[in-house]
Parts: C-alpha cells; structure tokens; sequence
C-alpha cells in the first residue's frame, strides 16, 4: 500500500510535520535536486509514503490543447518519466496526492490592482462590494483562473491518463491570510511589488480563493480527482487562514502542515 | 434710425441666410466661453450625443472619460465598447428629467436607484437597458455596478470643466411607485411594460425648465466652475406616445426642449447653447443631412454640426489635422471596425418602433 506524494511548495509544511527528519524547507526547496523517481519517507501514521518534489526549476510544462473537438494533453519528458515510477497495477490501497500548483488564485489576486476591481461571488452574494474597486463579471474572472490554472490541470490530467485507476486527492492550499506584515517580511516571488502595488483586500483574496477551489473540483470531477479542503481548524471566523498558522504571502507553516497531515491519516 | 439699424449681418435673415451657403452659415458667432485644448469635457445626452466623444478623440482632444473598460474584461476577449460613447457608461439619456435623476443619485441627493430585470439569465439595468452589453451576472452585481457607476458620475461632475448635454425628448415613461424616470420604455429594450407600474409623462416647457434649473444647482453644487453647454438632439422621435402624428409629436418635443433652453441659458454666463438641432433640422437646410428614414444625421451632417462645435469653442486649437486619440478602452487586438456601426450611434429609442428591430 503505497501513498505517492507528489508537490511543490505547498507540500513542504506537510512534509515537515510528518517526517521531521526528512530536513526540507522552503529555503532548501529553491536548489531542491529531485531523484528520479518518488523517494521512500518514513511518516508517522501514513506508512508506505513515497515523495517527489518538484522543484521550483524543473522548467517542467503540461498543457491541455483544445483543437475540433479534440482535447490533446502535453507534458515534459521528466514529469511523463516521473509518472513511470508509480505502480501501474494500482494495487488496493495505493494512492497519489497532489500537491501542485496552489499558488494560482495568489498569483492574481495579492497584488492589488492599478485599476481595483471585485466581483460578487454567488455564493455570498449579499456581501457587497469594496467601494470604489470596479465590479466585474465572475466570468472574467473565471476566464483568468482558468488560465493559470492549465499548467495543473494538464499535469493532473497527465497523470490520470497514465494511471486511470489510480486515486488521487488534490490537496488545496492553505487560504489567504490578513497578515500584511508577514507578507512584507518574506514576500516570495512578489517581492519588490509588495511594497509597490500594496495588497488586495482580504475578502477580495478570499473570494478569488474560494472559485479557485469551485473551478478545480469542477475541472477535476470528471478526471475522478477529489480535492481535498484545507482544514476547517486552521481558518479563522473568516475563512483566512488563522495568523499563527501562515508562512510568507502564500504558505501555512509546519503546525499548519500538522494539520493538514492529520487530515491525510484519515483519509477514506 | 430704428433699433434693427444697429444689428449686426446675423441679424437679417437675408444677409445671414439666404445669401449664404449653408456649409458657411455662422449660427454662433462669438461664444460666451471658449475651451482650452486639454479641457476636461464631459458629455451626456441622447444618442446624437455619442458622435462628440469619437469627434473630440478624431481632433486629437481627449474626452474626459472617467469609467472605462478593466484590462481583465479586454483581456477576456470583452470590446470594451460599453464605455465609449460617453464619459460614464449611463447610455444615452434621453430627457432633462433622466438626467436631473442621475446626478441626483450620483451626488448622494437621492438614494441609488435599483430596477433591474431578469432576462435570458441575465440582470440587466433598466435605467441603461443597452448601455452595458450582455448585462450583468446577477442582481447584486448590476447593484454594485450602478453604485459604483454613480461614484464615477460624481467624479467627473466634479472634475469636468464643462459639460455637454444634447437633449433628445420630453416623452418619457417613469415608475408610478417609486417615481423614476426611464431613458426608454420598459418592455421596448429590456424588461416588460407593465402598464400599472409604468406611466407616460410629455415633460412640457415649465417641466423642463424646471429640471434644468436643477441640473444646473446640481452641476455648480458639485463644481463651482463648472460650464454647461446644452444642445438638442437633430434626430426626431422614433415613435410617439402623445396621441397625435409622429412628425407633430416630434416637432412638439424638440420644440418645447429648444424653447426652455432658449429661456434657461441667458440666465447664467457660464452656459450657452450649441445649435446642433439648427444645422440639421432646420428647413434652410433643405434635408440635405438627412440619410433615406429622414431620420437618422449622414456623417456630413455629423461632421459639419461637430466641425461648428469645435471651430466656435476650440478654434485653432482643435483643427482635425492633430492627431486623433485612441478611445482609451480600446483592446489591445482590436477587431476589425464595423464602419456603419461606428456612423450609426446607437439609438436605444429605436426600440420603441419594433419594426426597426428586424
């Protein structure tokens, strides 16, 4: 019984909450060299767990082309040959956990915008808007996610092409957070525009979070991917994820990883 | 010596009209006020009103435009068109009443009108029923939208050095419960007519003037040097509801907008009236702008109303070899230019006459 774990940055904090030992950290992450292949990890109450990160320059890329009808799936060599290491068989029991991406809702709404904007989102349709930001349709913003969204979707798409049978949860990340203070201190790939363009209200992050997870469990649905919801214990009476729990702009820290990892021994 | 001996040439019909060209009529003279080039001119009204924006812009002027298109609806493939015909995306106001309603909204005189209709899964707002292409997604977002439209409208009634309004009619439909008037009636663009909610007015002269007055506190309140210029629209009425032949209503209303401007503008220095309705409806000019409806103006006719606006209030400073100015909403892949499209500025009050809609 084999549980595969393949992530980015976002798997780091979960990784460090259920094998200590393994010394990955967001920093170390940066010159991760990945083996080929997913590497043996000996986690507490998640046995059989095998990892692979990928690392922030893999330069690996997945796309999905729709042409007359047709939908054509597209990804690296590595990431095809990555694919190979898991069981075919799928034997009972096995499982892959995605840790993908997770930076794409951020990616377009932290930095606040030259010409501010919000959209209502139906399911909290009654919270009004932020005065003087231009309301727009939720299809424009749809349309955006879904753009940046395709590099993840074509990756998991690949992997259910290669492995129908396998299962496989895609674990969301953390939500957004209101600690600007955090952000500033270590602000990730936003760095110097941070400070110049300011951030996006929380609530407008928030929302942007919340249709990235509708669009992703949309999208993933018919793949028979699952998406896995951050921890209701780690969000705070707004759904942000709680204060003590964030790391930089983007990422929950290690007892935000905790959380998760307890989520993950208990999965059906 | 009698008092006409003092008058000058355009005093005399016959040296001021029949012995000159109609091309070379000058029915301004000396304007009351002159614009700089880098003015920030704001425009409203009926749909003739949307040529002075793409005028302004083909001169190398820059319309004060304060609500425009957001990069993310161009980059999902949106036209942008939306926002501009005008410098707000109120669509076109037709009546002295509507447009008194407006900037009463938008200057916090009078709470935000909401009358929205559900149609073909769409929201749409039936205070600017084809102002926003495709409507909105939902009742809270049209709400969003016309509140944040009314902030923008405040902006630029506070930052627009002048502001020009081409009145269109007097006939006009409100709702008989909360009083609000409509740019058209419901059921004609958007919506359905519901004849114990939505009542007929013919605004008369006192009526007009009464709103002009208003509009012209409300302008001063919120910009205390802010000029008006006033026209009124060339196009007759595509339809009628005041029970008599439509050429009759049609004279009756523009008649009655023509008369309380005449009354209303010399009451103030900072307004004047820009004889747009002259150059094309006057019987002097032997029809010669209209196209084959004998309605709708020929761009010759736009173009010699538009080339007077400019030479009387611009002068040099506005002569069509400047460069002309992108309209600042346009996409980055623009589509091709749809000619009649841009020619025939569009005339929601088309919708009353569902003939025109085939």
């Amino acid at each position: 019984m084999t549980t595969y774990l393949l992530g980015m940055s976002h798997a780091i904090s979960v990784l460090r909450a259920l094998a200590p030992g393994t010394g990955i950290s967001h920093n170390s992450w940066a010159g991760h060299s990945a083996d080929p292949g997913f590497a043996p990890v000996d986690a507490a109450g998640l046995p059989g767990l095998r990892v692979h990160l990928i690392p922030p320059n893999s330069g690996w890329r997945a796309v999905i082309q729709h042409n007359n009808g047709q939908r054509t799936v597209a990804a690296s060599p590595g990431f095809i040959e990555l694919l190979d290491h898991i069981d075919a068989t799928a034997p009972e029991g096995d499982r892959l956990l995605s840790f993908l991406g997770g930076n794409e809702h951020s990616s377009l709404s932290l930095l606040a915008h030259p010409q501010p904007y919000d959209f209502v989102w139906p399911r909290d349709s009654d919270a009004p808007l932020h005065e003087g930001h231009q309301p727009l349709s939720i299809a424009v913003i749809e349309a955006q996610l879904l753009g940046v969204l395709q590099q993840t979707l074509a990756q998991l798409t690949m992997i259910r092409i290669r492995h129908p049978k396998l299962p496989i949860v895609h674990v969301l990340p953390p939500p957004p957070h209101a600690n600007e203070e955090r952000m500033r201190a270590s602000p990730e790939v936003f760095g110097q525009l941070l400070s110049t363009q300011g951030v996006t209200p929380l609530s407008i992050r928030m929302k942007y979070y919340g249709l990235y997870g509708e669009l992703l469990r949309s999208q993933l649905a018919p793949l028979g991917i699952t998406c896995l919801d951050a921890p209701a214990a780690a969000c705070d009476a707004n759904g942000a994820l709680r204060d003590d729990l964030t790391q930089g702009c983007t990422h929950g820290n290690e007892a935000y990883g905790a959380l998760v990892a307890e989520q993950l021994r208990h999965l059906n | 010596m009698h008092p006409y001996q003092q008058q000058p040439d355009w005093a005399f019909w016959r040296r001021a009209v029949s012995d000159t060209a109609w091309r070379d009529i000058d029915l301004i003279g000396t304007p009351k006020f002159r614009l700089a080039r880098d003015a920030k001119v704001a425009t409203a009204g009926s749909c003739f009103a949307q040529h002075i924006t793409r005028h302004m812009r083909q001169r190398g002027l820059q319309p004060l435009v304060v609500e425009q298109a957001h990069p993310l609806e161009l980059a999902a493939g949106r036209d942008g068109k939306d926002y501009d015909s005008f410098s707000a995306r109120y669509g076109n106001v037709y009546s002295s009443r509507q447009m008194v309603e407006l900037v009463e909204q938008a200057l916090g005189e009078r709470a935000p009108i909401d009358d929205y209709v559900e149609q073909d899964g769409r929201t749409y707002d039936l205070l600017r029923p084809n102002a926003i292409a495709g409507g909105f997604d939902n009742v809270a977002h049209a709400r969003a939208d016309r509140r944040h439209h009314l902030g923008r409208v405040k902006h630029m009634l506070q930052t627009c050095d002048v502001f020009v309004f081409t009145l269109g009619l007097t006939e006009t439909w409100f709702h008989a419960e909360a009083g609000h008037t409509y740019p058209v009636c419901p059921g004609t663009a958007k919506g359905t007519y519901d004849a114990s909610l939505h009542k007929f007015r013919n605004l008369t002269h006192a009526d007009v003037l009464v709103d002009l007055r208003r509009l012209r506190a409300l302008l001063l309140q919120a910009n205390p040097a802010v000029k008006l210029i006033l026209t009124v629209s060339p196009v007759p009425l595509v339809a009628t509801h005041a029970g008599q032949h439509v050429l009759l209503a049609s004279s009756h209303s523009k008649a009655t907008l023509r008369s309380a401007c005449g009354e209303f503008v010399p009451e103030d220095d900072g307004m004047l009236y820009f004889p747009s309705f002259e150059i094309v409806s006057h019987v002097a000019s032997f029809g010669q702008y209209l196209q084959g409806d004998l309605r709708e103006v020929t761009e010759r006719g736009v173009s010699h109303v538009m080339g007077c606006f400019f030479d009387a209030l611009y002068g040099e400073a506005a002569a069509p070899s400047a460069a002309p100015v992108p309209a600042p909403a346009a996409p980055a892949a623009a589509p091709a230019i749809d000619v009649a499209k841009l020619l025939n500025a569009e005339c929601e009050e088309l919708f009353n006459d569902s003939a025109a809609r085939r």
